[in-house]
């Protein structure tokens, strides 16, 4: 194993992929990638006759364009927690520990009440990179990831469950989402897609996406969310909730009795309580959701050889849009927990 | 000459060099006339090693004058000698040792009387220098000093100085060494670096540069390490080498193997650091209600006042067995090594209904909840304790306590629980440390089996 996990491999088949937008045609996207002549070869990469123009919503397959070399990356789990198994290509399913790295291709599943954060792709040389948390019973196929230079690329294919891109800290990188529903696809991260029985949700938090589906295009700016039914277009943008106010447990206070409680939000349905052992909520230990603005699991189950707890809530409206989280607040563990 | 013969016999077996030569100068008695006697040497001097040898000289004074008479002076020693530089062309040599004086009167000159014949010992020591002029021959200046023994006798107390110039033919002896030049011990056909100082263990070739201490590794071998923002990356115990360079020194990160305690580190404590085996262990925290019974494999525990029991347990499954209050809740739970488990008994959670700053109305969502509070507990009973913030009139306070029981025993009723099930009870004190928005409620504590 190497000794960073995160191996950046220049390949020369490096594939990049891009997603065709309202107003786009071959020629167009040539164009804006500095060689209008390159057009033909986007059309034999993916096979579009010369008469015809690709489907909004459609993945391209670029070609080989001059400029920095475009470098092809592998994933890699950063954090799993409960039972996360990874499919690896050519292999058998096996448990997706921390550290291993995802080549494309690569497909990674929770289990209930198990979660998981990948390593996207990651700017050539620099500590900029997009990352993905996988909610319970999510199974996600990292179908590419790649950079150059500064610039960075993922492409991700969620089969189940939910998944939420996080908000790059540095330069921000474009990830695509694909569903069976449609595509979701961003620039910075920030932004929730969430496989439902037969549409996607998709819910932007820190900056803008694009939602595609048959067809048409929708722009969904930050703090609103957009469903996409299969075969339809993207429903309009609707606002999301706003984030609530933890009271309970009180700063400081240790976690005897775990009675969380939090300002009530206008409009809510129900909220969803997540705990994780970071405070960027990259390792979501436990989740569950509540109708009312508290929560008194009959059981919880937490690590305690962590550097530390912290819960969140954001609470989710009457159409199951989830709204901005509240601020990340630390639990404290009473007194005589461990050895 | 005896000695030197046998000297020369014996270094003829033995390795080393053999030095025959002679000296010729001056002797001059220092307790005497100043009046110069020529003196000569032949020697012989055997050189196992380079730096030690043994010395057998016979030195010949054929006009020693002593006392106003003419001797001629035989007197042969032996010594040892040191040469403190041998590998210099040009160098000093010490030599000291005994040896055997025996003057004859010599007629020649005077009249001697017989009796002044004598033989005694010698002590004698000396200094000089030589020059290897070739590799056969060795061209030397000598000074000595010789001290006679025998007392006042003019002969036996004779101190005396001799100075002279030699020459030594140098005779190698037993096989010739083989060349060596680069002076390091090893023969150049065993050298596989002839012009470089090496040592044996490298076949004649110059040690190698000492490796740099490896750095130790990290116990156990397979424990990652986790280097947080902004790096957020995975390593592993095999490339901590790797870590510690690339990292701050100061960098904390978080070093984990399953069945360990986690290390939480700066990046220059990596090398060598060892982590703690884990018990198999987790903690288990059953939050039941005050005065409840608790037992835990059959085994009774004290709960805190708040009704909240802490244990650390062995990993596994265990049975937890809580009564109080009319019910009893028994049940299995596992506990995980490193994992906390919160445990509340079925139905004995109470609900705080809440309320506004001075109302004693339910809102539709409280309503709603206190509806579905009741629907979960089919069966069970109801104490209603009202309750108020610390701020206002206790007996404005009081009532409005009262108000809110009223308004959630309503709520209940609505929701289909028997009045005969619902009891309330005197109001609880708010206490100042308490948060005001959680006291203005009624909290509902429900009972097992219906009435209370």
């Amino acid at each position: 194993m190497s000794p960073l996990l995160l191996i950046i491999l220049p390949v020369l088949q490096a594939a990049e992929y891009r997603v065709v937008h309202l107003g786009d045609s071959v020629e167009t996207i040539a164009q804006a990638l500095g060689e209008p002549a390159l057009a033909a070869d986007i059309r034999a990469l993916n096979q579009i006759d010369a008469d015809t123009q690709p489907a909004i919503g459609s993945l391209l397959e670029l070609p080989i364009t001059p400029g920095p070399p475009l470098v092809e990356q592998q994933g890699a789990v950063l954090h799993a927690s409960g039972e996360v198994t990874a499919t690896l290509p050519d292999q058998a399913p096996g448990p997706a520990t921390p550290g291993l790295e995802l080549p494309q291709g690569s497909t990674v599943c929770t289990g209930p009440g198990s979660y998981a954060t990948l390593r996207l792709a990651r700017s050539s040389g620099g500590l900029a990179h997009d990352d993905v948390n996988l909610l319970a019973e999510t199974c996600l196929t990292l179908v590419s990831a790649v950079s150059r230079a500064a610039e960075r690329s993922s492409v991700l294919r969620v089969e189940s469950g939910s998944i939420a891109i996080r908000a790059a800290d540095e330069s921000p990188g474009t990830v695509v989402v694909e569903t069976a529903s449609g595509i979701t696809t961003g620039r910075g991260g920030g932004f929730r897609v969430s496989r439902e029985a037969d549409a996607t949700r998709t819910e932007a938090l820190d900056a803008p996406v694009a939602v595609l589906g048959a067809g048409q295009e929708v722009a969904v700016g930050a703090g609103q969310g957009s469903r996409t039914a299969t075969g339809q277009a993207p429903s309009p943008p609707v606002d999301l909730l706003l984030g609530t106010i933890p009271q309970r447990p009180q700063l400081d206070q240790p976690l005897r009795r775990p009675d969380f409680g939090w300002t009530a939000v206008e409009g809510a349905l129900g909220y969803r309580v997540e705990i994780a052992t970071s405070d960027d909520f990259s390792s979501i230990v436990a989740a569950d959701g509540a109708p009312d603005p508290s929560w008194a699991p009959q059981l919880l189950f937490l690590p305690y050889r962590v550097q530390g707890l912290w819960w969140r809530v954001a609470a989710f409206d009457r159409v199951g849009f989830l709204g901005y989280p509240s601020e990340p607040r630390e639990l404290v563990l009473p007194a005589g927990v461990g050895p | 000459m005896l000695l030197a013969a046998l000297l020369i016999s014996a270094a003829a077996a033995s390795p080393g060099e053999l030095h025959l030569g002679a000296s010729a100068g001056l002797h001059q008695p220092l307790d005497g006339p100043m009046l110069f006697s020529w003196l000569a040497a032949p020697r012989a001097a055997w050189w196992p090693v380079p730096r030690w040898g043994l010395v057998g000289e016979l030195g010949a004074i054929p006009g020693l004058e002593l006392d106003d008479h003419g001797f001629q002076a035989l007197e042969p020693r032996i010594g040892a000698a040191l040469r403190p530089w041998p590998e210099l062309a040009v160098g000093p040599h010490l030599g000291a040792g005994m040896g055997l004086a025996s003057h004859q009167p010599d007629q020649r000159l005077n009249d001697v009387p017989s009796d002044l014949a004598d033989r005694h010992l010698q002590a004698w020591a000396g200094l000089g220098a030589g020059w290897s002029a070739a590799p056969w021959l060795r061209v030397r200046a000598d000074l000595r000093w010789s001290q006679g023994f025998g007392g006042d006798d003019p002969h036996r107390g004779a101190t005396g100085l001799g100075a002279g110039l030699g020459f030594d033919l140098v005779q190698p002896l037993g096989e010739p060494p083989p060349p060596d030049r680069d002076g390091d011990g090893i023969p150049d056909p065993q050298d596989a670096c002839p012009d470089q100082a090496g040592v044996l263990e490298e076949g004649g070739c110059p040690a190698p540069e000492p490796e740099p201490e490896p750095i130790p590794g990290i116990h156990p071998d397979d424990a990652t390490i986790w280097v947080p923002h902004p790096h957020c990356e995975h390593s592993d115990a095999a490339h901590v080498a790797q870590a510690v360079e690339r990292l701050d020194p100061e960098q904390r990160v978080v070093v984990s193997a399953p069945g360990y305690l986690p290390a939480f580190v700066q990046a220059d404590q990596l090398p060598g650091l060892s982590l703690e085996a884990a018990p198999a262990q987790g903690a288990l925290v059953i939050v039941a209600s005050p005065g409840d019974l608790l037992l835990v494999d059959g085994v009774q525990v004290n709960p805190g006042d708040d009704g909240v029991a802490l244990l650390n347990v062995p990993e596994g499954s265990h049975l937890v067995e809580v009564s109080g209050g009319g019910r009893r809740s028994v049940g299995k739970i596992a506990v995980s090594q490193g994992h906390v488990t919160w445990l509340r008994p079925q139905g004995a959670e109470p609900h705080h209904a809440l309320f506004s700053a001075g109302s004693a109305s339910l809102g539709a969502a409280e309503r709603e909840r206190i509806a579905r509070f009741a629907e979960q507990r089919a069966g069970y009973g109801y104490v209603l304790q009202g309750g108020h913030s610390p701020e206002g009139a206790a007996a404005t306070n009081a009532a409005l306590a009262l108000a809110r029981a009223e308004a959630v025993r309503e709520a209940l009723i609505q929701a289909g629980v028997p009045e005969a099930d619902i009891e309330l009870q005197p109001i609880a004190a708010p206490t100042l440390d308490g948060d005001p928005n959680l006291q203005r409620c009624c909290l509902i504590t429900p009972v097992p089996g219906g009435r209370p």
